[in-house]
């Protein structure tokens, strides 16, 4: 008799429920969704089981807040006439943490599910004794089984369970249901929060990306700024060198009159110092641009023997100032050269000029000769010789040989053959060079011969 | 007397070309900015002309499209002498029309003033 009052939900039917309902909570990923349809859906399966469930309320736990937040309230007449009701908004109902007398905080803290006739018991706080049972009455809710919600060992919420009967009730089988009904919610609540985290993290990621984009653009205004600037500042400063170069050269070359042999000499040094400034700053704006990836070649035919000829007359003056011989070695017809006519320029520069710098007597000759497709050229001088562990050291950036032979006691930067290396190697060629510590260096590089 | 227009807002470096080529036996004329060059320019029609780029007034650029653009110098041997010279300032001024881009501080008198006769038209040379 009593099954026709009060009929029990048949095994199979509460398998088939807990399946639909697994299948509706797995199939959705979007947390907001997942929280709803979870409630719905317990009610529906429990409703087809005609139970007499009229409110399903599921509650999660905010650790930042450390609350228990009203996530999700199923949509039933019941529910909605509550809503209708409260002096404060679903999702406001939130109980705080220290509310320990309140059923979902304990059964959230203990993991132990319980139940109440009594409704303050879970809806206080946040709302006053008198509004709770008032709200109870309305909606005619004699039972509500409170369970932990959790996933993986960890409570994630509760979820509650209103109903129009009293609990004495309530089968075994029927809190069994409800036991699975929540450890499918357990999962799906984790599988939505890790997917939302997923989502979140993905936005936050996208946000970074872009910061990294607008942050790059102005990484690249500021580059560019900052090669305007070299480019200015190094304008500024060959200007006073051009205008010292000029009128030293001028005076030497007897334009302003009869000068002495003694002021001859001074005014070579002059000269030729401020020559080493001007390499200097050529350099400098070439590792700039090195740097920053921005070394561009202008690539035309160029004629090798004028450029070296062009070069080592550039150059006679610091050659003179050390008694140093300085000559281009008899020549064949060359072909020329595709290069950058103003960077092979500077690479002849820097290594006549080192050349220079580092040989004390004898002299340097520079010297040409094709070689299959390239075109070879060769600085030779009569200096101590680099030794075979410091000639790896030498194209490396700043890395003027500190010890034996070439000692820091000449000056330079050392970026010079840093820079012919990136320029020759820019340019399609090689670099290389041989040396006997004693009786001298040669330097070598190719470049490509026009066809 | 082949005649050359210095087109340079430094007057230092015009009085040692100047002083230089007139002893050389060239007639040098200057103009200390854009618009100045491009009127003696006009007026004087020289055989070649020097080409400061960062001058008062108008710059090197603007300067070299007028002459280009001009029936009287649109064949005059320019060469742009600056102490700018990224590749992108010399690919810039030559697709412009510059016979030469020349980094002024990295050629002597001697060496500048050979270019200047390398590039002077034969018939006044």
């Amino acid at each position: 008799m009593k099954f026709f009052f009060q009929p029990e939900p048949h095994s199979q039917d509460t398998i088939k429920a807990l399946w639909k309902l697994e299948k509706i909570v797995l199939d959705t990923l979007n947390f907001d969704e997942v929280v709803q349809r979870i409630v719905d859906s317990v009610l529906v399966e429990l409703g087809y089981l005609n139970l007499g469930y009229r409110i399903i309320v599921l509650i999660l736990h905010n650790p930042e807040l450390s609350i228990l937040k009203r996530i999700s309230l199923s949509q039933t007449p019941e529910a909605a006439q509550l809503l209708a009701t409260t002096k404060i908004p679903f999702p406001q109902m939130d109980i705080s943490m220290n509310a320990s007398n309140n059923l979902c905080v304990r059964c959230f803290n203990t993991q132990i599910p319980t139940y109440t006739e009594y409704w303050p018991d879970i809806l206080t706080p946040p709302f006053a004794k008198e509004d709770a049972l008032y709200y109870q009455r309305l909606v005619g809710i004699k039972t509500s089984m409170v369970y932990p919600v959790i996933a993986k060992g960890k409570t994630l919420g509760v979820l509650i369970f209103s109903m129009t009967k009293p609990v004495s009730k309530v089968t075994d089988e029927e809190r069994d249901l409800i036991s699975s009904f929540t450890s499918v919610v357990g999962i799906a609540v984790q599988n939505a929060k890790l997917y939302s985290d997923l989502e979140n993290t993905t936005k936050a990621l996208n946000i970074a990306n872009e910061n990294l984009k607008i942050a790059n653009i102005k990484l690249q205004e500021l580059d560019k700024l900052k090669d305007e600037f070299v480019s200015l500042a190094s304008h500024e400063l060959r200007a006073p060198m051009t205008v010292i170069k000029g009128s030293l050269s001028t005076i030497l070359d007897g334009y302003a009159g009869e000068t002495s042999k003694e002021a001859k000499e001074f005014l070579t040094a002059a000269y030729s110092e401020n020559d080493r400034l001007i390499r200097l700053v050529n350099n400098l704006l070439n590792i700039s641009r090195i740097e920053s990836g921005r070394l561009k070649f202008l690539v035309t035919n160029v004629d090798m023997s004028k450029l070296m000829k062009d070069v080592v007359t550039n150059l006679q003056m610091a050659a003179k100032e050390k008694s140093l011989r300085l000559i281009i070695d008899k020549l064949d017809q060359l072909p020329f050269v595709l290069a950058d006519e103003d960077k092979v320029r500077e690479v002849l520069i820097n290594l006549i000029g080192n050349a220079i710098k580092f040989t004390h007597q004898g002299g340097i000759t520079v010297s040409a000769k094709v070689e299959k497709d390239m075109l070879i050229t060769s600085v030779a001088d009569t200096g101590n010789g680099i030794a075979p562990e410091d000639q790896e050291l030498l194209f490396k950036k700043f890395s003027q040989v500190s010890r034996g032979t070439y000692s820091r006691q000449t000056g330079g930067t050392g970026l010079g053959l840093y820079i012919s290396k990136k320029i020759i190697e820019g340019l399609h060629g090689q670099i290389w060079l041989t040396s006997t510590v004693g009786k001298g260096t040669t330097f070598y590089f190719s470049l490509p011969v026009v066809k | 007397m082949a005649k050359i227009l210095f087109i340079e807002d430094d007057p230092l470096l015009v009085k040692i070309y100047s002083t230089r080529l007139s002893q050389d036996g060239f007639e040098v004329l200057s103009a200390e900015n854009g618009e100045a060059g491009l009127q003696v320019a006009e007026t004087q029609v020289p055989d070649l002309i020097v080409l400061d780029i960062m001058m008062p007034r108008l710059d090197g650029f603007s300067v070299l499209e007028k002459l280009r653009t001009s029936e009287k110098t649109k064949n005059t041997p320019i060469l742009v002498y600056s102490n700018l010279g990224q590749e992108d300032e010399i690919a810039r001024a030559k697709k412009m029309g510059a016979t030469d881009f020349i980094i002024k501080a990295n050629l002597s008198p001697t060496e500048m003033i050979a270019k200047i006769k390398e590039y002077l038209p034969k018939s006044v040379q």
